[in-house]
């Protein structure tokens, strides 16, 4: 339990939704008393249909918004009991990347600034170790060198992932978090970027939180898999189990329907 | 990249192009003039009072027999650099309000809408012309209120602008990498703001410089004793307009219009360039 | 819809305590000590009766109570006296607003008209040389300052070709008054439609050409409907919504622009009598026509927000189903 990267307890989110202007104003659940834990090396894939409150989830343990009841624990730290220095301390072990690449970068800034900008806040590196650690970290993401000064617009969206990717490497996080980071790319690209994750996973001994609607894209590259519905985790486990002898009939139908959709059986076979 | 690029699509904007040179032609009309002119002109010359325009004085002379062209030339540098600085002080202040109220949110942001719809409901030059008819009028003062009551446009503009922005991801992404509020405002917030920006503030100072030659005109604005300003200059043309001295009053205000049109035509360059590249960097 | 209109009151109530606030401290906080100015100087007056003085006129209370006691006189009616003729401000103002409302109403009917159908006329003809000429114009309209072309409308027809007298109308009703009057008006209309024309022929220009590109105005053509009624059912209506929101924002401005060609003219509204009692600082009459032309804008803000609601039965609907909590 200690040494658990992650750890959520009973956490619930409910956000005000469009009520009447005098009437009662009514709450939508979001994340509904929640309770996980993440270990170190792990890659936990997230699963659930839209709506079912993963994004929410993300936010919660970026820290981006305070859950209404619960507790998340990061590295044995409480994140809602701190503020200031701490807090922005412990952003560096912990780092997101989001579904839209093209919104997740500032059109104003180039590769080498979005890049950088992290190691500004976290280290006191000189200027020219700055720069030969942005392209260190370029081939990390295998990015040519040339796209230093490029702008997000001149970029493809498989490139900004990769600038995404290497922001958030920058700082030597120990948990990733990724909200369908391949959803808004091609297929070809997809297997890429997966497979880039993959081996910086390895290479760093990162722990990943992958958010997905595709199972597909968990059963690939996940090690454990959680199932979401309406803000509860129903089922969780290792990938293998779920995949081949889940007991919830909502988590069938999702598999189900991913082998439908990608035409063949999912393959179990893969090395994770 | 980004300015050459921008430069470029300027380039071929036909209309901001004529503007930019209008305007460059008339800074350096005002500010390098007076150099290129005899200094004796502009001295009180009671045998030349209102001589009409001739080869000796090329626009004419005023009532006290000084050259038309010299004090237009002095006049359009105070008239320029009064326009410029009285904007850039709304600009700050509008500014700050408008990004005050977004990051605040909540009802702090509505009440500073609320508030700005109100201020933007007055008809301030009643409140220009009362501040500046109570006491005296320097050209200090004229810029502070010029600049104090041109802010409302710009905050809104900002505001709207500014709350767009913090819905983005790259705002919640800029907090995870764990940037201050303060550094989110400077690298993040600031950058993206600057070319909507640009045009009401150019179309700004096209105003500001209209606000303050009516004002001067009407002795309310830059004293004529203190500096010439295009407004005061035909301020004091106006005895003579019924006895035909016609140039005193034309030409300055002639040279109004080609400043604030050029300063409106490249404002409408910059509208035309900007929302491509906003476009195209958003998509 | 009901709310919204409420709602709508309540803010025109908050503008104008606002700008009576703002013109309250203003006049407050200029330079000069009234009750001094009363006797011509503080050196005439014992300590003692310079405090009696300043009880009598309510000076020595709170600052935030004086404005209170002010704003309930306004709301009572009770204007004041002018400093320099004794006259009631009251009836100044009610005699000289007439002159001014002539004048803003004649001027909108012209600027809307005008506005409206020549942006039509180049939104529909874009690219073409009508169009250049027309926008080129419009621009150049709203680089104008008022009170130059004021002077040069001056210049030209009535020191040189003496079509039209400068200024010097007879006062409406008189015999004969009628059209001298509305000769007298030809210069200062000019004069405001053309200085303050330029934006609105652009926006009319601008949403006629955003409707040309729509799909159901493409659809409509391709049905073959005669181009008049295109106009009038398709064109007309889109382009009058943004048209109206605008008036009502820049209306301030329209006022502030007719205060200035007052003056130029030597028009008898509110405009001149303002610029003339500002520079001679009658405290009072300054006070009273800021109030008076508050309510004046605040007037034309509600009737333009009135018709875009009227316009847009949309809007009309939107505002009373659901809250405007955003
Ligand atoms: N800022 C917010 N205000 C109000 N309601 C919100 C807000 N953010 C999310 N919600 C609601 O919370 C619920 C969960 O949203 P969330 O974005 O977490 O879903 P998701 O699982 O990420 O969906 P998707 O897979 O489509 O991204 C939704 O019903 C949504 O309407
Ligand atoms: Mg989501």
């Amino acid at each position: 339990m200690s040494n658990s990267i992650l750890v959520l307890e009973n956490v619930s989110k409910s956000y005000r939704s469009v009520g009447n202007w005098l009437g009662e104003p009514h709450y939508v659940t979001a994340v509904d008393n929640i309770s996980l834990t993440i270990q170190p090396g792990q890659i936990y894939g997230l699963v659930g249909e839209s709506g079912s409150g993963k994004s929410t989830l993300a936010r919660l343990i970026l820290v981006l918004e305070k859950p209404d009841s619960g507790k998340i624990i990061i590295n044995g730290q409480d994140i809602n009991a701190i503020s200031g220095k701490l807090l922005r301390a412990l952003r560096s072990k912990v780092q997101m990347i989001f579904q839209d690449p093209t919104s997740a970068l500032d059109p104003s800034q180039t590769v080498e600034k979005a890049i950088t900008e992290p190691l500004l806040n976290f280290t006191n590196m000189k200027h020219s170790a700055r720069t030969q650690q942005v392209l260190e970290l370029l081939k990390q993401v295998q990015l040519p060198e040339r796209l230093m000064n490029a702008y997000p617009h001149q970029l493809s969206g498989g490139e900004k992932q990769r600038v995404c990717i290497a922001r958030a490497l920058a700082i030597h996080p120990k948990l990733i978090i990724l909200d369908e980071p391949t959803s808004a790319l091609d297929k070809s690209t997809q297997i890429n970027i997966l497979n880039l994750l993959k081996n910086l996973q390895k290479q760093h001994g990162l722990t990943y939180l992958l958010i997905s609607h595709d199972l597909a894209v968990l059963n690939y590259i996940c090690t454990h898999i959680g199932v979401m519905k309406h803000g509860k985790i129903i089922e969780e486990g290792y990938r293998k189990q779920i995949i081949t002898s889940c007991t919830n009939s909502y988590t069938n139908q999702l598999i189900k329907t991913a082998r439908l959709l990608n035409n063949f059986s999912l393959n179990i076979e893969y090395d994770n | 990249m980004l300015v050459p690029e921008w430069l470029h699509t300027f380039g071929k904007h036909r209309l901001a192009c004529i503007g930019l040179f209008g305007l460059v032609v008339i800074s350096f009309f005002s500010i390098a003039g007076p150099f290129f002119l005899d200094g004796n002109t502009q001295q009180f010359n009671l045998e030349n009072m209102l001589a009409a325009p001739s080869n000796e004085y090329l626009l004419g002379t005023d009532r006290l027999g000084r050259d038309l062209l010299w004090q237009i030339m002095s006049g359009g540098r105070i008239s320029l650099w009064v326009g410029l600085i009285a904007t850039l002080l709304a600009t700050v202040i509008g500014c700050s309000y408008g990004i005050i109220s977004a990051l605040m949110g909540n009802w702090v942001d509505r009440i500073l809408l609320y508030i700005l719809d109100i201020i933007l409901a007055i008809p301030m030059l009643l409140i220009v012309i009362v501040v500046q008819a109570l006491g005296e009028s320097s050209m200090i003062k004229v810029i502070l209120v010029i600049g104090l009551t041109s802010w409302a446009n710009i905050a809104r503009l900002v505001r709207t602008e500014s709350c767009r922005l913090l819905q983005t991801t790259f705002i919640q992404a800029a907090i995870t990498i764990g940037c201050t509020p303060f550094q989110i405002i400077i690298r993040h917030l600031l950058p993206n703001l600057l070319s909507p920006l640009i045009v009401v503030v150019t179309v700004g100072v096209g105003n500001a410089i209209l606000l303050e030659t009516t004002l001067s005109f009407l002795n309310l604005g830059i004293p004529s004793t203190s500096y010439p300003s295009w407004g005061n200059i035909m301020s004091n043309g106006m005895s003579a307009l019924l006895s035909g001295s016609w140039w005193i009053v034309v030409f300055p205000g002639l040279m109004i219009v080609i400043t604030v049109l050029s300063i409106n035509l490249i404002g409408d360059g910059l509208r035309d360039i900007v929302n491509p590249v906003q476009r195209e960097s958003r998509t | 819809m009901w709310r919204f209109i409420l709602i709508r009151f309540f803010k025109a109530f908050f503008q104008l305590l606002l700008t009576s606030l703002i013109a309250f401290l203003i006049v407050k906080s200029a330079p000069g000590d009234p009750i001094a100015s009363l006797v011509g100087g503080r050196e005439f007056m014992t300590d003692h009766d310079y405090q009696r003085v300043a009880h009598n006129l309510g000076l020595d209370r709170p600052i935030a109570l004086q404005y209170g006691t002010w704003l309930v006189n306004i709301f009572q009616g009770d204007w004041g006296h002018s400093i320099r003729d004794g006259r009631f401000v009251s009836t100044t103002i009610l005699e000289c607003i007439n002159a001014t409302l002539i004048l803003i109403g004649i001027s909108c009917f012209f600027m809307i008209g005008i506005a409206v159908f020549v942006g039509c006329w180049a939104g529909l003809r874009a690219r073409t040389n009508i169009d250049y000429i027309i926008s080129s114009l419009s621009l150049i309209s709203s680089a104008t300052p008022a009170f130059w072309l004021g002077l040069l409308l001056i210049l030209l027809f009535s020191v040189s070709l003496n079509w039209f007298p400068s200024s010097g109308q007879l006062p409406i009703g008189s015999d004969g008054a009628l059209s001298d009057y509305l000769v007298h008006l030809t210069l200062p209309v000019s004069c405001i439609v053309l200085t303050h024309i330029g934006p609105y022929i652009r926006l009319v220009r601008g949403s006629v050409q955003d409707v040309l590109t729509t799909d159901y105005y493409r659809a409509a053509q391709a049905r073959g409907l005669p181009k008049l009624v295109l106009i009038k059912n398709y064109i007309l209506p889109n382009a009058l919504t943004p048209f109206t929101v605008w008036i009502g924002l820049t209306f301030p401005l329209l006022v502030g622009g007719t205060f200035i060609v007052e003056w130029v003219f030597g028009w008898p509204g509110i405009g001149r009598l303002f610029l003339q009692v500002s520079m001679a600082r009658d405290y009072p009459m300054i006070m009273g026509i800021v109030i008076a032309t508050s309510v004046l804008v605040i007037i034309g803000n509600l009737l333009a927000d009135f018709l875009v609601l009227w316009l847009n039965p949309r809007l009309r609907r939107k505002t009373s189903s659901t809250n405007d909590n955003d």
